[in-house]
């Protein structure tokens, strides 16, 4: 067992969750779902990078993944969620993960079950750092992570667009108010959702491969993530996912590869019972 | 030409009649109040004018023009400003990022320096706090960075409602200051209030509703002594029989 | 069921319990006959199916409450049934029935605390639920692994053994109609009404005194009870267990069946059910000539998940709420209901019409803050027996906040509530229900998709006890008690002379029968104490009236009533006492005279500049209405 290379796995797959997380954050603060759909939408972004690298070099297929990724997300919003708007939550987010079935089926008849895999962005060896090794894709991982923070907390605070998504999330009906088109927001926020979460998903394929089903356990972890933020601060979903990324590379390898999904998925149960508010000190509101 | 006309405006919640067949108007650089108590619907009119609910039954004339196919933001973007009933500020935004807020639908519209400075001059409070989150801003305060934020959509015409819920005498002298001055750069204002001697005191003209109807009207000296104004707020232990203006609605509902 | 538990329900109920009996007669009687074993394997399947599927309208349709778990239970019944048999060598029975239990117990253990957040939480927390098992019997050795394992002896019951297809298919077809009859009992029995209440809304049904998580807590161990089932039969069944079967798009498929069908009915199970199959066969015969024979699977998927999306678009109630609208177009009474001259209520013996000296309930130092927000502050509040208090104020004084503290629907910050002289601060609604308050709210609040009777049979739910098995099994006591509700229901239907609107369901009515019926839901808790949120609000003169004098009649009854309301007229010719709010505060108490003429009043009610009140507080309003 080498602590410093589970260190590594938990940062570089921690990212992924983190990211993944985050998505799940940007719709649920603005709409109040949880969208089903939300790991189907890395996979999007993967095999759209999959795709798009036949004709285009690495990098810019990782873009066309965070398309691909952003573009399902609004026709997510305006083909399902948005027609139900008047059903409820609950079905709402039946509808998610209905899409959800239907994004990963299309993937499975269009690329069958097979794993596909991309060239990393940066060439090279991975770093051997005291017997542990780092590889280069892992480093473009966490920083991607780090700068979509800096990015979307720039957006969310600096920008119009991004404080006018900020006041439909603090006070919808003011917002309306002040002339911002509340449903527009909502679609802005599943597209955003979907571009970080499909880029996310297209920059891991080097290291994690594109497979049609693999949306399920991501977007757990995912959501995991987003608990653990509260289901309302990008930072802290970011730091959540790292934290799962932990747990998982940790139970991997001082319990079993076999288990390392029961306990994360266990650790989901867990908070649900023990700390729906995550790492935040607000309690989940309960309905009156 | 009004500044506002409306007319035979209804509205129901579900089976809940709460605006039946509401006229009025206002001219250009009036302030007219809309008085009455509480569930008379001074809230709901507002809001539907405004299309935070939708305009199902009735017209509303922005000069003259029907509005009829206006939304929310296109209503805003016309010139027509609604400060909401209780203030309605978004708590986790500073004071600025609030007033920015208010010209989002002006945004692509040269600098907003200009704006902020004219709120500033009208509300210094505001200035000094304008790092501040809005949050934690007094009621007052609140209610005058609610009016700023209306004042950076660059209004023709202002709906305030009850812009004295809940404030100490002196804050809603300070808040109706504000508006005399407002109207004197020209902005037409609706004012509904439950504050009637306030409102009253400040306004042109006014009119009384009562259960979803307009039940009387008047310059704001008559409406001032008229006993109605009384009775419709007070109600009278003595005549339960009593069929005064509008305390008989009508049986339908 | 007896005749005399049917008589006293209208026709369209025999027919439907005659219903499901007959087609379930003709289903397991008839079709193994006929059908050779191809439609028999499918028939199985269809039956299989529809058990999982009755399991999840339970819980989702009932208390709509989203729940992927299916496959987990169906995983538990099955490698419960197939260890407890084959490596303990139990009987299969016993195996079923504490497989069972377990998944039961699994579900209880999740659900209750998880059912105190939001639905969403539910859902996520029983997807992974549902991957924690499947990845479980993937890798535990005592499952067999991925390749599971055999040796399980057919279902067998004493002597009989249910061990070819045909005699499976009636077995699976007879645990059906059972299941599907103890839906539909439970639907229309006390629980199950308590369970479309609370779907419909969770704050009245907390009124009426119904625990909310509890009764969900218990609804999806029912689900549960019922997958666990279905999975021990089809491990009976197929002589064999592993892991593939038990996979989340299980849960999805079963989803897709209700969902297809109709959630709100348990029929929708059924429905759902040979929808389902007869799509599946289609796509099965068309796909792999499009795709190849690869893409049966995935082809069948993206079928269900485009056909899940278009019917949550189209049609959210599915194929039965399209057929029973239809049915209900050709049949019900429909439109607006019927209006009466109203009646004054009963009239009030005299002597006893005067307030008592004992205290009902005693608020004392009652303050309520969101955030920063003061909505009420330091309220001392009493309530005498046979008293009729008005609590007054204008907009945003904090009235509707101290009703909600008052009725346990919010908990105070600070102060104390006392009601008959025990202390029930903080206690939830439900409790606050259970101690003799009922309560009415300021907009309509009845539950809709009920008929009237339904509503006013919740309010007494408290009155009874039937639960969840025994308002599945018609047992003497269920039935008896069920007919003691109903007669109760239907007096106070009468005493408030709605009895013509019985049948009518609740959401057509006016808004002046809907605030009466409301308040004959209220008294179906026989109530010491009657809280009525602005009753009046909307209501013309003469309901305005007449509501008056039916508050009245409850007074002399014995019934303390506190109210909010805006019509001053309504309220000074009708209280005994005015309690007056400003500002989160009590700003005077007394008679309609005194308080009519008192100075401070008129100015907080007209304003003017001679008062001289509390600071610059950030008072709002927007909180004091929920």
């Amino acid at each position: 067992m080498n602590v410093l290379q589970d260190v590594f796995t938990a940062l570089s797959v921690g990212s992924v969750y983190g990211v993944v997380g985050a998505g799940y954050v940007i719709v649920h603060r603005i709409t109040g779902m949880v969208n089903f759909a939300q790991g189907d939408l890395a996979m999007a972004g993967a095999f759209g990078a999959v795709v798009a690298a036949s004709a285009l070099p690495t990098g810019a297929a990782m873009v066309a993944g965070a398309v691909v990724g952003g573009i399902a997300g609004l026709l997510l919003y305006v083909l399902a969620v948005h027609p139900l708007r008047n059903q409820g939550l609950l079905v709402q987010t039946i509808v998610t993960l209905a899409a959800a079935i239907v994004l990963r089926s299309l993937a499975q008849l269009v690329f069958g079950t097979k794993p596909y895999a991309l060239d990393p962005l940066t060439a090279g060896r991975p770093i051997q750092i005291a017997g542990a090794s780092l590889p280069l894709q892992a480093l473009w991982l966490v920083g991607i992570m780090a700068l979509l923070y800096v990015a979307l907390t720039a957006f969310f605070d600096r920008t119009m667009t991004g404080r006018a998504m900020s006041a439909c999330a603090i006070n919808r009906y003011a917002a309306g108010v002040v002339g911002i088109n509340v449903v527009g927001m909502a679609a802005l926020a599943f597209t955003i959702s979907g571009a970080i979460t499909g880029l996310i998903g297209a920059v891991q394929v080097p290291l994690g491969f594109a497979t049609a089903d693999f949306g399920l356990a991501l977007g757990l972890k995912g959501f995991i993530a987003a608990i653990l933020g509260g289901f309302d601060r990008i930072g802290l979903a970011m730091v959540g996912g790292v934290l799962v990324g932990f747990v998982e590379s940790f139970a991997a390898s001082t319990i079993s590869t076999s288990y390392q999904e029961v306990i994360v998925f266990g650790l989901l149960l867990v908070l649900l019972v023990a700390r729906p508010g995550g790492l935040t000190r607000l309690r989940v509101s309960e309905r009156v | 030409m009004p500044a506002l006309e409306v007319r035979g405006l209804s509205y129901a919640y579900g089976s809940m009649k709460v605006l039946d067949g509401v006229d009025f108007h206002v001219d250009e650089g009036e302030i007219v109040t809309l008085i009455g108590p509480n569930g008379a619907g001074k809230t709901t009119l507002l809001n539907v004018v405004a299309r935070s609910l939708r305009l199902r039954e009735g017209t509303v004339l922005l000069r003259g023009e029907d509005t009829g196919r206006c939304s929310q933001a296109d209503m805003v973007r016309r010139g027509l400003l609604l400060v909401p009933e209780g203030r309605q500020v978004f708590g986790a935004l500073s004071v600025e990022d609030n007033l920015l807020l208010g010209r989002y639908v002006r945004r692509r519209e040269g600098r907003a320096g200009a704006d902020l400075d004219r709120v500033y001059r009208l509300f210094p409070r505001l200035r000094e706090r304008s790092r501040q989150l809005a949050g934690t801003l007094s009621g007052g305060e609140q209610q005058m960075l609610a009016i700023g934020r209306a004042m950076m959509g660059a209004p023709r015409v202002m709906l305030l409602d009850e812009p004295s819920l809940g404030l100490s005498p002196q804050m809603v002298e300070r808040i109706m200051d504000a508006l005399s001055q407002l109207r004197d750069q020209g902005v037409t204002i609706v004012l509904v209030e439950q504050n009637a001697f306030a409102a009253l005191r400040l306004a042109d003209r006014g009119y009384l509703l009562q259960t979803g109807r307009i039940v009387g009207s008047g310059s704001s000296e008559n409406l001032a002594h008229d006993p109605t104004v009384r009775h419709v707020y007070l109600g009278s232990a003595t005549d339960e029989g009593g069929d005064d203006a509008g305390s008989a609605p009508p049986g339908e509902s | 069921m007896s005749d005399n538990a049917t008589r006293r329900w209208p026709l369209p109920r025999m027919t439907r319990t005659a219903g499901p009996a007959a087609a379930t007669v003709i289903v397991i009687a008839v079709l193994p006959g006929v059908l050779g074993d191809y439609y028999l394997g499918l028939g199985y399947t269809i039956g299989m199916n529809a058990l999982l599927a009755l399991g999840l309208i339970l819980v989702t349709g009932f208390a709509g409450q989203f729940s992927l778990a299916q496959a987990a239970f169906y995983a538990i019944g099955a490698y419960g049934s197939a260890l407890l048999t084959v490596k303990a060598g139990w009987p299969a029975a016993a195996a079923l029935v504490v497989s069972a239990l377990g998944a039961a117990l699994v579900a209880y253990a999740l659900g209750k605390p998880v059912f105190r957040l939001r639905g969403h939480f539910l859902a996520m927390g029983t997807l992974a639920l549902t991957e924690i098992v499947y990845l479980l019997v993937n890798n535990l050795s005592f499952t067999g692994g991925s390749s599971g394992f055999g040796g399980i002896m057919p279902f067998s019951l004493g002597q009989v053994e249910f061990d070819d297809l045909r005699s499976q298919f009636w077995l699976v077809w007879s645990v059906v109609a059972a299941t599907l009859w103890a839906s539909l009992r439970i639907r229309r029995g006390r629980e199950g009404r308590a369970l479309r209440a609370l779907r419909s809304h969770e704050a009245a049904a907390a009124a009426c005194g119904i625990p909310i998580s509890w009764t969900k807590t218990r609804v999806f161990a029912g689900s549960a009870f019922i997958g666990s089932i279905a999975g021990s039969l089809y491990a009976h069944q197929l002589l064999y267990v592993n892991p593939p079967p038990f996979d989340v798009m299980t849960s999805v498929d079963i989803l897709a069946i209700a969902v297809l069908g109709g959630l709100r009915s348990p029929w929708g199970a059924i429905v759902g059910a040979v929808g389902f199959q007869v799509i599946r066969q289609a796509v099965d015969g068309v796909l792999p000539g499009l795709f190849g024979a690869g893409s049966v699977g995935a082809g069948e998927e993206l079928v269900f998940g485009v056909i899940l999306v278009l019917i949550l678009v189209v049609r959210p109630d599915g194929i039965v709420g399209a057929l029973s609208s239809l049915a209900s177009r050709a049949s019900a009474p429909r439109g607006t209901a019927p209006v009466r001259p109203a009646a004054g209520g009963r009239p009030a013996p005299a002597a006893d019409a005067r307030p008592g000296e004992r205290v009902v309930l005693r608020a004392r130092g009652l303050s309520k803050h969101f955030g920063g927000v003061r909505a009420v502050t330091d309220v001392d509040l009493t309530l005498h027996e046979r008293e009729i208090l008005a609590v007054i104020g204008p907009n945003g004084a904090g009235k509707s906040t101290l009703l909600n503290v008052l009725s346990g629907n919010l908990p105070p910050t600070t102060g104390r509530v006392e009601l008959n002289g025990a202390d029930v601060t903080g206690a939830r609604a439900d409790q606050v229900a259970a101690r003799g308050l009922a309560r009415t709210f300021q907009t309509p609040s009845l539950f809709a998709g009920l008929t009237v009777r339904e509503n006013v049979l919740v309010g007494g739910y408290l009155s009874g006890r039937v639960g969840l098995i025994r308002s599945a099994l018609p047992t003497i006591g269920a039935v008896r008690e069920e007919r003691r509700l109903a007669a109760r229901a239907d007096e106070i239907l009468a005493e408030l002379d709605l009895s013509h609107l019985a049948e009518h369901e609740a959401g057509h009515l006016s808004l002046g029968q809907q605030k009466m019926v409301e308040v004959a839901r209220a008294l179906a808790l026989n109530p010491a104490v009657l809280l009525l949120d602005e009753p009046g609000a909307g209501l013309n003169r003469a309901e305005k009236l007449a509501l008056a004098g039916i508050l009245r009649g409850l007074r002399a009854r014995g019934v303390s009533l506190l109210l909010i309301e805006h019509d001053m007229e309504f309220v000074m010719s009708l209280a005994d006492r005015v309690h007056v709010l400003n500002f989160g505060r009590t700003l005077r108490v007394g008679t309609p005279a005194e308080v009519q003429a008192d100075e401070d009043v008129i100015a907080a009610y007209l304003g003017t500049a001679r008062r001289d009140v509390d600071g610059d507080e950030p008072v709002e309003a927007t909180n004091a209405r929920s």
